[in-house]
């Protein structure tokens, strides 16, 4: 897989490159700003862009105009937005503007190679990713945990989550152990209780289970 | 300008009573005398009612008004008076003597009294003219010209013993016509004509305040001199051109005019009884002028306040500037007026200092506890004005500074974010895939591991430099640990300005004290390094009567400004947040000081 990397901070931007040649990606090009990515991604078209949020010249949100122009300029290509901070609005705004391959990650992840590498492949081939955190924040807010509990049994809340995380059937067997069967019970349970449209394919079945949890 | 008063001690109530004693003594010897019997019941009144009434009503003023002559000359006026009683239907020799011939002092006092009204004092050139031939007319229609040719049995006094006149030298009665009755009588209707017209003119000129105090004497004193004049008259007219005027052979005529002249005479002191009673119900007003200041509307202008309750509506409120005039409240020059102008000026000080003025009507000047009162109330409102102003002002000053110190205290927190983002949480980020790729290789390439732990520790020993630089920078450690010397012997080794730290005081200081003087020397260091170009700098703190002074000498290129900084400007506020000050002398070419002086206690 080709990625693009844009950080302006060049330490963790080496040591990220470094990590992902290690992983087997094939990093075409680092970026400093938004601009420079945008220049970099319509140059050599890589699988995955992964950006920093804070970028200059206001070190705002300049790696989401530049993710959401990507989306929009190149929809082919998968976005990975790296957060320093928890922002579960951004990590929504993301997936609902972008329609595949999008994802958003805290950076504090990079102490788990495998879950940042499996992250990058992920996007890459055309899914969504939302950091666990995200997720556990709107599934534990008080409003949401109320009109969960007493509906959902635990193991489905589990379900609830991996599936807000954007894992796929197959990605939530692996991480709760579980028999893809007894997997396609609970998602069609969960869908049933929460009264949710059920959606055909996976990215829509995220984006729905997380405008639930964040109404 | 108001006049110096003397303070003069209020007379006791027992100098009234002895007066009145010895007055109703006086009155009772004349009574047994029988001195009183040939004017009838009634006239006692007149012959001795003028002292009971002078000297009460004069002991009434004199205690009012113990600045002012009025009260006294009333009570000398009651105590005179009753000389000339001596004089009717005695049989005593001495007593007729002493009676005829000391009439005029008490009519002496009384046109003065009135000529000098309210001031107590003759301040113009006519009334002392007028007061001049008074007492020439009263010499000469009086004792004092004729008594040595005047024998009252040969002046057809039918009643009159012989040889009453101790002083009698020789009875020459034409004389006494000549000098008593035509020219001493004709000089009398001169001085009433120049004393009415005085009168007149005054309460025709005068403002209504002058008029409201002066009016209730003058009237009563004009009926006395018209009367008086027609008295005169006709004793002109009799003995010099033989001609009796009016009723003058009808005895029944003048005795009414006696009465009249004894009852105007009667009168004049309730004239001034009433004048004072009116300035007290108006200076009773001013404690609702009080209440009136106190919820004075935005409109509404203080002058019209005090001219109504001074009752003067020329009267204006001047304020001081700082040239040394006066300008009104719409910034107008206000000229303060000569002492003859008629106008006066009452100055209103407050803690030794000029507060405002009131240009007023001179009249006032007779009603001292009125301007008095109503300046207090001017002053306390003025004072308070001017209070609340520079309350407001200084209010202002602190909230900018509040906000500055906030936006400061905000700058400063999104810095040290800034700080930690770019430098220690990248280098932990770093940390973290370094440790990531090890771990990776750990069982596979034990060699390329240890060489990326190597990588990892060297990251964290920056993060680890970053973040004691960012919280040394926030508050340093050494400074609450080992103090302010310390704490400043750190900052001159780390100034790369070489430093001569002069005295710093050993003993601990207040925390409070201590940072603020160490921020005061960081950042002047870190000006001089940054923008000085100087050679050295010295450092000296010393703590001097309470205050720890910090002075801070570089040999730069000077040009520092406190305005345009914004780190200068935010110590400033700093300095001052702990109520002390800050001061930077920066001339081009010659080097900075920076001065601040902290309390201590």
């Amino acid at each position: 897989m080709r990625v693009v990397v844009a950080d302006d901070h060049v330490l963790f931007r080496e040591g990220l490159v470094r990590v992902l040649a290690e992983g087997g990606f094939e990093v075409v090009g680092q970026a400093g700003d938004g601009h420079q990515l945008l220049d970099l991604v319509a140059e050599h078209h890589p699988d995955v862009a992964i950006v920093d949020i804070r970028m200059p010249p206001t070190f705002s949100t300049e790696g989401l105009v530049a993710a959401r122009e990507l989306g929009a300029q190149h929809p082919d290509v998968g976005v990975l937005v790296l957060s320093e901070y928890l922002e579960s609005h951004y990590a929504l705004s993301l997936v609902s503007d972008l329609p595949t391959g999008v994802g958003y990650l805290l950076k504090r992840r990079v102490t788990d190679l495998k879950q940042l590498l499996d992250a990058v492949r992920r996007v890459g081939a055309g899914e969504f990713v939302i950091d666990q955190s995200v997720v556990s924040e709107l599934v534990l807010k008080p409003s949401t945990s109320q009109r969960l509990v007493g509906v959902l049994t635990d193991r489905e809340r589990e379900v609830l989550a991996a599936m807000a995380e954007g894992r796929s059937n197959q990605g939530i067997c692996d991480r709760l152990f579980l028999t893809l069967k007894t997997v396609e019970t609970h998602v069609r349970s969960i869908f049933n209780k929460l009264d949710l449209a059920s959606a055909p394919d996976d990215n829509r079945r995220v984006l729905a289970v997380l405008i639930y949890l964040s109404s | 300008m108001m006049e110096a008063t003397t303070p003069r001690r209020s007379p006791k109530t027992w100098w009234l009573i002895g007066l009145l004693a010895f007055i109703v003594g006086w009155h009772m010897a004349l009574v047994q005398a029988g001195h009183l019997t040939y004017l009838g019941r009634v006239n006692w009144l007149e012959a001795v009612g003028p002292a009971y009434v002078f000297v009460v009503a004069g002991f009434l003023v004199w205690r009012q008004r113990q600045d002012n002559r009025t009260g006294r000359l009333m009570v000398a006026f009651g105590l005179l008076w009753l000389i000339p009683t001596l004089e009717m239907g005695s049989r005593v020799p001495l007593l007729w003597t002493i009676g005829a011939t000391l009439g005029w002092p008490a009519y002496t006092v009384l046109v003065y009294l009135v000529l000098a009204f309210p001031r107590g004092r003759l301040l113009t050139r006519p009334a002392r003219l007028t007061m001049a031939v008074v007492i020439t007319a009263l010499f000469l229609t009086s004792g004092p010209a004729f008594i040595y040719f005047y024998d009252p049995a040969v002046a057809g006094c039918v009643d009159c013993q012989p040889h009453l006149n101790l002083l009698l030298v020789h009875a020459r009665q034409h004389f006494i016509e000549v000098s008593n009755l035509q020219v001493g009588s004709a000089l009398t209707v001169a001085a009433a004509f120049l004393f009415i017209g005085i009168l007149g003119s005054r309460l025709v000129r005068a403002s209504w305040p002058q008029r409201r105090v002066a009016g209730p004497l003058f009237m009563p004193a004009i009926a006395w001199a018209l009367v008086v004049t027609y008295f005169n008259a006709a004793q002109v007219s009799f003995w010099t051109f033989h001609r009796p005027i009016w009723l003058s052979g009808n005895g029944t005529f003048i005795q009414i005019v006696q009465h009249l002249l004894a009852e105007a005479i009667l009168v004049m002191p309730l004239g001034v009884l009433f004048g004072l009673w009116q300035a007290g119900l108006r200076r009773a007003k001013v404690s609702g002028m009080v209440v009136e200041l106190g919820d004075l509307p935005e409109d509404s202008r203080l002058d019209d306040v005090v001219a109504r309750n001074l009752g003067d509506p020329t009267a204006r409120i001047g304020y001081p500037v700082t040239d040394g005039g006066f300008v009104t409240r719409d910034g107008a020059p206000l000229h303060l007026p000569s002492d003859e102008s008629g106008r006066a000026v009452t100055v209103l000080e407050s803690a030794g200092s000029t507060r405002a003025v009131i240009v007023h009507d001179a009249a006032l000047l007779a009603e001292p506890e009125l301007l008095a009162s109503v300046g207090a109330a001017v002053r306390l409102f003025v004072e308070n004005e001017r209070l609340q102003a520079e309350v407001r002002a200084k209010l202002e000053d602190v909230r900018a500074s509040r906000a500055r110190l906030v936006q400061a205290a905000d700058g400063e927190r999104r810095r040290v974010e800034r700080d930690l983002h770019d430098g220690a949480q990248q280098r932990l980020l770093a940390l973290g895939l370094a440790l990531g790729r090890a771990e990776r290789r750990i069982e596979t390439d034990t060699a390329a591991a240890r060489a990326i732990m190597v990588e990892a520790a060297a990251e964290l020993d920056g993060a680890l430099d970053e973040i004691r630089e960012l919280a040394r920078g926030i508050h340093p450690a050494i400074l609450q640990e080992q103090g302010l010397e310390a704490a400043l012997q750190m900052l001159a080794q780390r100034c790369s300005v070489p430093v001569a730290l002069d005295t710093v005081p050993g003993q601990r200081l207040s925390a409070l004290v201590e940072t603020t003087a160490y921020f005061v020397v960081s950042e002047a260091l870190t000006n001089v390094a940054k923008y000085a170009r100087a050679s050295g700098v010295r450092v000296r703190v010393e703590q001097r009567a309470g205050r720890l002074v910090v002075e801070v000498t570089d040999d730069g290129v000077g040009g520092a400004d406190a305005s345009n900084g914004s780190g200068l400007r935010g110590l400033e506020d700093r300095v001052a947040a702990v109520g002390g000050v800050m001061s930077v002398d920066s001339p081009d070419g010659a080097g900075t000081r920076l001065f601040a002086e902290l309390p201590c206690g």
